[in-house]
């Protein structure tokens, strides 16, 4: 099956397609369609940054393919975009120098933030930090970010432990910092 | 879904579990394909264990029959459903358990009430899956969470449409056929659509929403299955692991009940306290 990777503005419902050799695969063009496909409104507020979107039909067919390739593509481009934004999470997360202003403390939970909107949860691994290259205040926003999910999160409360020693070492009220996420 | 409905189409509702087993013993023979591990020779000790403590556990909630899908010494597949423990009540099944190497699901068939009759039996059941778990594997993520509805919409339901007119009119899909193929139709016959949509949602999630004609117990129907799938690994505790199918059948429940609305009247929800 082809999967394409095409940007699709949330507007748009209707979804043109085109015929290939081994599939009809859709795309948002202005070309004129052979195939086109009107998609309930219960469904299109359900999609996200839509990277791929991927509509079968068949005409004069009984039997539906299996998406199975499909969602391995998809499993693989969410472990993509996690690890993307795992390396800005971390960039300041793991520097026990970094600023901690509201700008830099914004740079580390924005996309904590996004990862939790695109892909969940389980985007966010928080085992096996190394305490002595922590930075205890943005593990600190880390955590109160992820709290609501800390359960689908990995590690969240060994990572509670490793801030509390991060904030001790750097002099800082583990106490204050952390308040209400024990 | 929330609320039960009279002649609701359900055919059946899966809670699915996939993980990374710990394999021990056999030989495993990678196949092409994700996740498709072949096991044979020697009977692996570990999953059989597992299957057994599951049982033991599971017994207790009233899922006294068992039933072995593939024999003993017979090679099996990673994911593929070694035993089945049934729950009976009044003499028919109403939900059972299935496992087998990296796999757990909790089924309800009809006649299925709601979800939230079926959350425990899921809870129950996925409890007794991580404490079954070996002491290898008891940490290992969870890497697919699953749920399924498959539902079959017969001709009471169809009220005569074809497959064409119940995706435009009923579900508000409309595929429009060109003059290009439509030029080869014979007279007398209309062209057989039938559709899947893969549904990238928030959360990581993605939903796969399929529709075909098909058959369901003997008999025609539109076939309807709805799936939300996790795309990341989550940790193995019961919230993580409940939050994740709340989630999906929230997703499911609120497109089911959007979708079907043209025909809501053949299914009307029964009132809560004639339930």
């Amino acid at each position: 099956m082809t999967v394409g990777d095409w940007p699709l503005s949330r507007k748009t419902k209707s979804l043109n397609a085109t015929i290939s050799r081994f599939s009809i695969s859709g795309e948002s063009s202005d070309d004129s369609s052979e195939v086109s496909m009107l998609l309930p409104e219960s469904i299109e507020p359900m999609i996200s940054r839509v990277r791929y979107f991927q509509i079968t039909t068949t005409t004069g067919m009984t039997r539906i393919k299996s998406g199975c390739d499909l969602f391995e593509n998809m499993r693989k481009q969410s472990e993509i975009g996690a690890s993307e934004l795992a390396t800005s999470w971390k960039a300041m997360l793991l520097d026990p120098n970094a600023p901690v202003n509201a700008k830099a403390l914004t740079s580390t939970v924005k996309p904590i933030f996004q990862a939790l909107s695109w892909f969940g949860a389980g985007a966010v691994d928080l085992r096996n930090l190394p305490v002595d290259s922590v930075n205890g205040m943005h593990l600190a926003v880390i955590l109160r970010a992820t709290y609501t999910r800390k359960s689908q999160t990995f590690g969240w409360d060994q990572a509670l432990t490793i801030a509390r020693q991060a904030l001790t070492r750097d002099g800082i009220s583990a106490a204050d910092a952390l308040a209400g996420l024990s | 879904m929330t609320a039960s409905r009279v002649n609701a189409p359900l055919v059946e509702l899966v809670a699915e579990l996939r993980w990374e087993p710990f394999i021990q013993g056999g030989m495993a023979i990678p196949t092409p394909g994700p996740g498709q591990t072949f096991m044979v020779g020697p009977q692996a000790t570990a999953p059989d264990e597992f299957f057994m403590r599951f049982g033991a556990e599971i017994h207790r909630s009233g899922y006294t029959e068992t039933e072995r899908l593939v024999p003993p010494g017979f090679p099996f597949m990673q994911g593929q459903p070694i035993y089945r423990f049934k729950e009976k009540r009044d003499g028919s099944p109403q939900s059972l358990f299935q496992v087998g190497l990296g796999l757990f699901s909790a089924n309800a068939v009809p006649p299925y009430e709601t979800w939230t009759e079926f959350r425990p039996v899921v809870r129950a059941g996925v409890e007794a899956m991580l404490a079954a778990r070996s002491t290898e594997e008891r940490d290992r993520p969870i890497t697919l969470v699953n749920l399924r509805y498959i539902d079959a919409f017969e001709a009471g339901l169809t009220e005569g449409r074809d497959i064409g007119r119940f995706l435009g009119e009923v579900l508000g899909i409309s595929i429009t056929v060109p003059r290009a193929l439509t030029q080869h139709l014979r007279s007398d016959s209309i062209p057989k659509q039938s559709i899947q949509l893969q549904i990238p949602m928030n959360d990581g999630k993605l939903m796969t929403l399929a529709v075909a004609e098909g058959s369901a117990n003997g008999r025609t129907a539109i076939l309807m299955d709805t799936i939300v799938a996790t795309t990341l690994p989550l940790p193995p505790s019961i919230d993580s692991i409940m939050q994740a199918f709340e989630a999906a059948h929230d997703a499911i429940d609120s497109s089911f009940s959007e979708l079907i609305k043209p025909i809501n009247h053949l299914m009307p929800r029964i009132p809560k306290e004639s339930q």
